[in-house]
């Protein structure tokens, strides 16, 4: 007796043999095709690689440092050397969208300034999406994440050009005096022109 | 001598009115600036003014958005809040300004969420004229239109940690006549996805 044409109850099984073989058959080239991407920083499809990246072990994910009000005062002090910040939120579409110009950018001026990024997330974050976005982001720039019960305080002492909307980068001269600012997403040539011109000062 | 440093003078005031009135243009709508009756369309086109959905205590225009996972968060409070300051006439009005955001997906957001008219701000006029870049972010005006509270709704995103309550505390003192002791805060949120300028 043929096993994959036998009948139970009078129904052929054959039928749901083939579905179960072709589920598997799709279940495999998915989980191939995810390891594939998640190798990918910049693909075209990264909503796709950074949901992926949920998947990712947590071994070896950047560490994400809390820092309060103090803490981010004592950051934006002068250091020699121009600072440019970054406030981003997991949460926030346009930055993660601009984020991979933000890997360019600091690969780019790496050692001529300091560059740090400043999640605004949950606190329950900090060891979770945040580490995991950035991880899978490649990011090597310091990253903190802000946790305050007074944020309209640390946003004004940020800039006076800033009420709050995310994403918001800073650019300080290295005197500590804002050469430039942007609410929402920073075009990638804007602000490499911004730095070179503060470079070149 | 005098008449010359009397021309000076005056070349220097309209140095500075000139400078003063440059700068507002750029979009600056602080605290105690009244405001024009502004009309817009509901999310069923039919065209509404300030004065006409205000209450008799005021409104509070605060700008939404469908997407903005920091505005689903405070939905719920948002609602609230609406229901029970409606009872003390100060009614709410949204104003959904994303150039990104559908009127159709505006609409069915609005039904299944708001009691509230919320209108379209296509082009994003009325975020320009409040100077307005997050959602949600509120504006709260008396009854002669003028802005007596502008920023967050409080200081928890995520509603589990308040410990204040800036919106509630400016409308209670608003309607009790009292100082409001925080009158501006920043509202940290999503930005509001403006149409791109060519």
């Amino acid at each position: 007796m043929n096993v994959f044409i036998f009948k139970a109850k009078g129904i052929s099984l054959l039928p749901f043999l083939i579905l179960i073989t072709f589920c598997l058959f799709l279940f495999t080239t998915e989980v191939s095709a995810q390891s594939r991407k998640t190798k990918t920083v910049v693909s075209k499809k990264k909503k796709v690689v950074v949901k992926k990246a949920v998947f990712k072990d947590l071994k070896n994910l950047p560490k994400i440092n809390q820092i309060d009000i103090d803490a981010l005062k004592n950051l934006i002090k002068p250091s020699g050397k121009p600072i440019l910040l970054n406030f981003w939120a997991t949460w926030c579409e346009p930055c993660v969208k601009e984020f991979p110009d933000l890997i360019k950018i600091d690969e780019m001026y790496r050692g001529q300034i300091d560059f740090y990024t400043i999640s605004m997330d949950e606190l329950s974050e900090i060891d979770q999406d945040v580490p995991r976005f950035l991880g899978k982001m490649n990011a090597k720039m310091p990253s903190f994440l802000l946790k305050t019960q007074d944020e309209s305080s640390a946003v004004s002492m940020v800039s006076k050009n800033w009420r709050g909307s995310l994403p918001f980068t800073v650019l300080f001269d290295e005197k500590g005096v804002e050469y430039f600012s942007k609410n929402g997403l920073v075009k990638f040539n804007v602000l490499q022109n911004k730095i070179d011109n503060l470079l070149r000062k | 001598m005098k008449r010359l440093s009397l021309i000076f003078t005056a070349l220097m005031l309209i140095c500075g009115s000139v400078f003063t009135t440059g700068t507002k243009a750029e979009g600056e709508f602080p605290v105690g600036t009244t405001v024009e009756n502004f009309k817009l369309p509901d999310t069923s086109g039919s065209v509404k003014s300030f004065n006409d959905l205000k209450g008799e205590k005021g409104a509070v225009v605060v700008f939404l958005s469908v997407q903005c996972p920091v505005v689903k968060n405070y939905d719920e409070r948002i609602v609230q809040l609406a229901a029970d300051y409606g009872k003390k006439g100060i009614n709410f009005i949204g104003i959904n300004s994303n150039s990104t955001e559908t009127t159709e997906k505006v609409k069915s957001h609005a039904e299944e969420k708001y009691a509230f008219p919320v209108l379209i701000d296509k082009g994003n006029v009325l975020a320009d004229q409040f100077a307005a870049n997050a959602t949600p972010e509120v504006l709260y005006f008396d009854a002669s239109g003028k802005l007596l509270y502008r920023g967050a709704i409080d200081n928890s995103r995520k509603g589990d940690s308040i410990t204040e309550t800036y919106l509630k505390d400016a409308l209670d003192a608003g309607i009790a006549n009292k100082e409001i002791k925080k009158s501006s805060t920043n509202a940290v949120g999503c930005s509001i996805k403006r149409l791109e300028k060519k």
